[in-house]
């Protein structure tokens, strides 16, 4: 299962966590992905520069093909996992089965990527 | 404009502050305000200098809860009466309302403390007056951007405590708008020229683009005033203030350029204190 989405979102984050939302890791300067045990923020392509293509999908459908740049446990408790702006509209939602999930990360550059992809197993 | 030389407006306010502080006040000072001006900080201290020691001031008759305090030639008590000193409107709820409800100032200029009335002396009242109208005011400009921000409240025993607790608020409202600001609520410490946002929308002519884009190569980010964006095209950020996400009091809005690490910051902030949830 896959789905995908081009976006300019505000501020140029994307947050992966709960429908209901998660803790918001704290800032920190030139970091591309930040996470908590219940949220991960990724910096995308500078909004006014271009849109950024984000991809969701469970890890075997969607492995880029190289080491992700992050590999981690979310909690999930509601069992609905989704990819939200800023203010918590979604992107991109996807049914898990458990209330906590592997989740990969792969950027397609260390800095600007415009390619966000998003793996769930 | 007049200029005041900074020695003069010492020497008034040490005048002022003296025990006898009416015997500097012109009778009719009245007559050198404009109308509009009641609500000005000035203006209170003048008229509690002047309420205060005024010989021919009437009484309010014994019999009221008031008897024997010094009047306007109009029979009030509590609220009605013109010195207490409050923001509270009769009917409306303003910024600053719970501030105002949260320490109790009795008639007559008296504050009670731990439940007792106390009288403070009357530079102690023209203090109070001053660093209850400067707590004020910071509350009010924090809460332009977060209504919900209260300072955290000290205990006092004396009218110097009560003041010292003034200027606790103060220090901590001017401390929280400088932490907003830093995180990109509301017009940076850098923040020069703007332009007029058409609406919250983010579909930015090419003019506009521009025009943002020369205020920053000249002013800089308006949160840290860095004049290099930082992004791959060196387009800076342009930036909503108030931000669209943290925009209680939905006031109009104006376009700002930023760079991408201080947008960022921006976002993380407004995520973690849920934005527009």
């Amino acid at each position: 299962m896959r789905s995908a989405r081009m976006i300019r979102p505000v501020n140029s984050l994307v947050f992966v966590c709960d429908q209901l939302g998660g803790l918001t890791p704290s800032w920190q300067k030139d970091k591309q992905i930040l996470w908590t045990d219940t949220c991960i923020s990724i910096a995308c392509y500078p909004e006014q520069d271009g849109p950024t293509e984000v991809i969701l999908g469970t890890s075997e459908d969607v492995d880029a093909g190289h080491v992700p740049q992050f590999d981690g446990l979310l909690k999930i408790p509601t069992g609905i996992l989704s990819v939200q702006n800023v203010i918590h509209e979604p992107f991109l939602t996807m049914d898990v089965s458990s209330p906590i999930v592997r989740v990969q990360v792969w950027l397609n550059h260390p800095r600007w990527a415009n390619k966000v992809t998003i793996g769930v197993s | 404009m007049t200029h005041i030389h900074a020695t003069y407006l010492h020497h008034q306010l040490k005048r002022l502050m003296r025990h006898d502080a009416h015997r500097f006040l012109r009778p009719d000072w009245r007559r050198f305000t404009c109308f509009g001006e009641e609500n000005q900080l000035f203006h209170h201290l003048y008229d509690r200098i002047d309420r205060k020691y005024s010989p021919d001031q009437p009484r309010v008759p014994r019999g009221n809860p008031d008897g024997g305090q010094w009047t306007n030639g109009r029979i009030r008590s509590g609220r009605q009466d013109p010195r207490v000193l409050s923001d509270v409107t009769p009917n409306g709820i303003g910024s600053g309302i719970q501030y105002a409800q949260s320490r109790t100032r009795g008639t007559s200029g008296r504050v009670i403390i731990n439940g007792q009335q106390v009288e403070p002396s009357p530079a102690q009242q023209a203090r109070l007056t001053v660093v209850e109208a400067q707590a004020r005011e910071a509350i009010r400009r924090v809460q332009e951007l977060d209504p919900k921000w209260q300072p955290t409240p000290s205990a006092y025993e004396s009218v110097e405590g009560l003041i010292a607790a003034y200027r606790a608020d103060a220090r901590q409202a001017h401390e929280r708008i400088s932490e907003l600001h830093q995180m990109g609520i509301g017009p940076g410490p850098f923040a020069g020229e703007s332009i007029p946002a058409r609406g919250p929308e983010r579909d930015f002519s090419a003019a506009e683009r521009r025009e943002i884009n020369r205020i920053g190569s000249e002013k800089g980010c308006h949160t840290c005033g860095i004049t290099n964006p930082g992004t791959p095209l060196e387009n800076f950020v342009i930036d909503h203030q108030p931000p669209t996400a943290w925009n209680p009091l939905s006031r109009s809005q104006r376009l700002y350029p930023q760079c991408i690490s201080c947008s960022s910051k921006q976002g993380n902030w407004i995520s973690r204190n849920g934005g527009r949830r």
